[in-house]
């Protein structure tokens, strides 16, 4: 299991870490981006969720992707 | 059903609180009728006057009167109550019980207890050697027998910010000279010396809970993380918390300690590794937490005593949130009376 799968993501988009008890507050498209990765999805099916439920273009919307996965690696949450 | 009669004491529900309010709660909670007689050493412990959980109360001598004066008081509760099981709840309680763990049987007094020897490892002061036997580390510490002898060990052999502790309870952080000196004679005056100092350590404080069967093995446990705390150290939020490392110490302490009964491990998580600062030998007054996620760990040590099992399940949920809150309890003043007067309260 990844450390993404380890983070529990609250109601109200609050993830937290049950190893360690941090929590991190995300916003509504990094909630979504979050739990796609939880589910397996790749990182182009993710964007085109992003892409839809926001209103952005795909292009931006994969570089987002790339982007919090790399922010997440930064933080410890490896893959 | 005849109720198991058990008596506990650390019924000072405080601001620094005692765990035995929180242990009757886990164990009326338990469905197992129980009855329990609660022991303290203040008329003034709010567990004399909390009627759902603590059924009748005596005042008992402290422990530095003896064993001679503390036996004949229990035996003396023993006639009246018929009590079975007793629960020592206090550190300072439990040299005294341990000692006398034979004598307790023979007075029909079931318990759990670890022995001198588990006790002293665990000691403040013999806690490096066992941190090095159970595989973690432990912050750089000394004993201080004056306060002459704190200005030679701050800062030349431990530097600021320290921690200064009693050898039983309290610890406060300090920075300076002056505020070492201010709380090392307070801790001095109210429980005497030595004096433990020892380096901060930076990081998240985490907590776990557990019961060791005295042959090695883990009997339950629950983590959790400090969120904040009262000025006294005390737990005011707390969540429970997976973490592998500290579940992994907590089976290493019970298999080279042969730990019996129950215990708390407090630690910091600074760099990636843990550091012990403590290892209580008792519950402690947060178990009430652990009950609420579904592990009952004074009701599983009341198993173990009366049958030498318990449940061992080492399974509890995670992201759960503790939050302390005060509230009042107004009674007849003529049960603080009966405590003063005849040392008890609500025969019936």
């Amino acid at each position: 299991m990844s450390d993404w799968q380890l983070l529990q993501i609250s109601r109200r988009g609050v993830a937290m870490d049950p190893r360690s008890g941090d929590s991190y507050r995300l916003n509504e498209s990094a909630t979504l981006v979050l739990r796609g990765l939880q589910e397996g999805l790749s990182p182009q099916l993710i964007a085109e969720a992003l892409s839809r439920e926001f209103d952005v273009a795909y292009g931006p919307a994969l570089s987002d992707v790339y982007e919090f996965t790399a922010m997440l690696n930064s933080q410890g949450f490896s893959a | 059903m005849k109720p198991l009669v058990i008596a506990l004491s650390g019924i000072n529900a405080t601001d620094n609180p005692g765990p035995g309010v929180a242990i009757a709660r886990s164990l009326k909670e338990s469905g197992r009728p129980v009855r329990i007689i609660g022991l303290g050493y203040d008329a003034n412990d709010p567990g004399h006057y909390l009627k759902s959980w603590i059924d009748q109360s005596y005042l008992l001598p402290y422990p530095s009167k003896g064993w001679k004066v503390v036996s004949e008081r229990l035996q003396t509760i023993r006639n009246e109550t018929g009590f079975e099981f007793l629960l020592p709840n206090l550190d300072v309680e439990l040299p005294l019980y341990i000692k006398y763990a034979n004598e307790l049987k023979i007075m029909g007094i079931r318990c759990l207890l670890p022995t001198q020897e588990q006790f002293d490892l665990r000691s403040k002061a013999n806690l490096t050697v066992l941190t090095d036997a159970i595989g973690c580390q432990y912050p750089k510490t000394e004993c201080a027998y004056s306060i002459d002898e704190l200005y030679k060990i701050i800062p030349e052999k431990i530097d600021f910010p320290a921690v200064v502790k009693g050898n039983y309870y309290k610890a406060y952080k300090v920075y300076n000279h002056s505020s070492a000196v201010e709380k090392a004679t307070e801790i001095a005056a109210e429980w005497g010396f030595p004096l433990v100092i020892q380096k901060y350590i930076e990081g998240p404080e985490i907590n776990l809970i557990g019961l060791g069967d005295g042959q090695g093995e883990l009997c339950g446990c629950v983590c959790i993380k400090k969120q904040t705390k009262t000025d006294l150290g005390k737990v005011w939020t707390a969540v429970t918390i997976h973490d592998e490392q500290l579940i992994e110490l907590a089976k290493s302490f019970c298999k080279t300690t042969k730990w019996r009964g129950p215990f708390e491990l407090e630690a910091m998580r600074h760099q990636q590794q843990i550091y012990l600062i403590e290892i209580n030998p008792r519950f402690p007054a947060w178990v009430y937490f652990a009950t609420a996620v579904g592990v009952n760990l004074p009701d599983r040590m009341l198993d173990f005593i009366l049958t030498g099992e318990c449940n061992r399940d080492l399974s509890y949920p995670v992201s759960k949130h503790l939050i302390r809150f005060t509230q009042e309890c107004v009674g007849d003043w003529d049960l603080f009376h009966d405590l003063i007067t005849l040392g008890q309260q609500g025969a019936s």
